[in-house]
């Protein structure tokens, strides 16, 4: 007798795709930031206004038919720059996420993988920067750094986060480590490296992508709680953060709510929503952790 | 019990003692020295470059960092964090009636959380499902997700200025008697919106914990026994659900001091983050050291703290 129909074997990305799509906060929550994505890079369709150059003659209008959002304290779209800003906020949140996780897994990996020494070194390193409040390690950085801008903000949230990333990697490769598969390709004489990248990490992969979307999420407030205190992105760019700094007038804060109400609305329902994704992959790879 | 504790203060000593060595490291990083704050541009048309050079030299300015950096530690292992650059006091002394504000604010935050998060979790965790299950756990989310400086404004907005109904900023008012009711009345803005995150986390963590535990074997053969449902959940499940979130709660320390940064700076509460944060603006160095300092020795204490106290509850918990 003969089997007709294939037993069909699925990947684990297409297993954890299918449970991933069960997750309805978490798909809603893939829809909503989508649409945030495109109207922050696409804001030249959504908007004919500059975000940087003032009207003086327009400042503090209330929301209008030609200013949706209305405008703020020099007269320019509140909404254009909450579009333009947020593609400042997204693109710092994503790569200061992505050189803290780069740095995390290096560390990790090299900790777990190799012990003994580095992996004391590292790890009594990563318990100290645990022990420092991250915003307030990144606000004496930033005083001392004394040259605000894109770049330095990336660097600084980057450099400074990435001790979680660090101590999950070093936990899933001490376990991995003596286990039979890395055991056999360890007999087999294959080098370090290739032990590393090609059978360890990929095993991290799932663990990792959480993770990943909660150290952007983390990112995006660390760039917004710096800009709010003035230390992070200067004025004029905008950046949800430094427009949010703009309630801290009190004038601002009770007769145009609407200046500071956007930038806030959109960095709540932005961080929402990578929360419920990240809590989407992480009962997507691992439901082992599922917290009901 | 007593050598685990030792054991546990002799760990913290080395991560603390680095602790000195990166916040030296990054103040000598910074351009300048301390001898530029004293050096204005109008002193600078009467001094010679040897003037400048005996300042420095009373300042220990001239030694080589290492030497410095010993000295410093020297200075601050008996308390003596130096000047503040701004405010021509000593460090000890600002941080000292700073910190006390701070940590008015940073307990009530705390307190607000434990008293008001757990009950709710185990509400919950006992009403599996319900209405009041979805809806107070998607606040919970909200509250989880929101940034306390999004909180801080908002809360401001809603109660100190639309409806002014609680005060927007100080302790106390200004021509009030600073007794205890007006301190409290002071604090229950920014202490409130400073719990949120950490009550959204108490609660979410101790229904999970609870559910879990409800489910094991010796809560079904109490039921077995005909113990009454109170005793059970009361006596028999929620101590052991409990435990769990003590790491929780040990691990809001840190988060407390950045939510304290902000809401300081935005109630102007006139404690150590509003502190950090003005010297930070102000390049006052002395002051940024001693509060990072003393930042970190309270984040150490409290997790020493946490765990003592998860062995004191814990029995099953074996140190060797």
């Amino acid at each position: 007798m003969e089997h007709q129909e294939k037993i069909k074997i699925e990947s684990p990305g297409a297993i954890a795709w299918k449970r991933f799509r069960k997750h309805k906060l978490a798909m809603i929550s893939v829809v909503i930031l989508g649409i945030i994505v495109i109207l922050c890079f696409g804001a030249p369709l959504f908007t004919s206004h500059d975000p940087v150059g003032m009207e003086l003659a327009n400042m503090f209008q209330a929301p209008s038919r030609i200013h949706l959002f209305g405008t703020d304290d020099l007269g320019r779209d509140v909404l254009t720059r909450t579009l333009y800003g947020g593609r400042i906020s997204l693109l710092v949140g994503l790569s200061a996420a992505t050189i803290s996780t780069l740095i995390g897994v290096v560390l990790g990996a090299f900790a777990g993988y190799f012990g003994k020494v580095s992996d004391m070194v590292i790890m009594r390193l990563t318990d100290v920067m645990l022990t420092f409040p991250p915003l307030i390690i990144m606000l004496t950085v930033a005083a001392i750094v004394r040259k605000p801008g894109i770049l330095n903000v990336i660097l600084i949230i980057g450099g400074l986060r990435w001790p979680q990333t660090a101590r999950l990697v070093r936990g899933q490769f001490l376990s991995l480590r003596n286990q039979e598969f890395i055991l056999a390709a360890n007999a087999q004489g294959l080098s370090d490296s290739i032990i590393i990248f090609r059978h360890c990490l990929p095993n991290v992969v799932a663990p990792l992508m959480a993770r990943i979307s909660f150290a952007v999420s983390a990112a995006i407030l660390a760039e917004a709680g710096l800009s709010f205190l003035g230390i992070g992105i200067p004025l004029p760019t905008p950046t949800w953060g430094n427009m949010m700094q703009q309630a801290r007038s009190l004038s601002v804060l009770q007769f145009q709510p609407w200046i500071w109400m956007w930038p806030a609305a959109f960095t709540l329902v932005t961080i929402l929503c990578i929360n419920f994704i990240g809590d989407g992959l992480r009962d997507a790879f691992d439901p082992q952790q599922m917290v009901q | 019990m007593g050598s685990y504790i030792l054991k546990r203060i002799l760990i913290s000593i080395p991560i603390l003692f680095m602790i000195t060595i990166i916040i030296f490291t990054l103040v000598e990083l910074a351009p300048g020295d301390m001898a530029d704050f004293f050096i204005t541009d109008e002193a600078m048309q009467n001094m010679t470059e040897e003037d400048i050079f005996k300042l420095k030299q009373s300042m220990g300015l001239t030694d080589s960092a290492p030497i410095r950096y010993f000295k410093w530690l020297g200075r601050t292992l008996q308390g003596d964090l130096g000047y503040s650059f701004v405010e021509r006091e000593s460090v000890s002394e600002i941080l000292s009636r700073r910190a006390k504000n701070s940590l008015i604010l940073m307990g009530a935050g705390l307190f607000i959380s434990i008293v008001v998060g757990i009950p709710i979790g185990i509400f919950l965790a006992l009403r599996q499902y319900s209405v009041w299950d979805f809806s107070l756990t998607g606040v919970s989310f909200i509250a989880l997700s929101m940034p306390a400086f999004v909180a801080g404004i908002l809360g401001m907005y809603l109660f100190a200025v639309r409806w002014p109904i609680l005060p927007a900023g100080g302790m106390y008012s200004p021509m009030g008697n600073r007794g205890l009711g007006d301190l409290l009345f002071h604090l229950l803005l920014p202490g409130t919106i400073l719990s949120m995150m950490f009550t959204a986390r108490n609660m979410r963590y101790s229904r999970f914990s609870m559910l879990e535990v409800i489910k094991q074997d010796y809560i079904v053969t109490a039921k077995a026994k005909g113990l009454p449902l109170r005793v059970i959940t009361y006596r028999h499940a929620l101590r052991n659900a409990l435990i769990p979130v003590i790491t929780v709660i040990g691990l809001t320390i840190p988060q407390l001091v950045v939510g304290a940064v902000f809401l300081e700076t935005i109630y102007s509460w006139p404690g150590m983050g509003m502190l950090y944060y003005d010297a930070v603006l102000a390049r006052d160095y002395p002051i940024v050291m001693g509060a990072n300092l003393f930042v970190a020795v309270i984040v150490l204490l409290g997790n020493l703290l946490v765990d003592l106290v998860y062995s004191l509850v814990d029995p099953r918990i074996r140190y060797s």
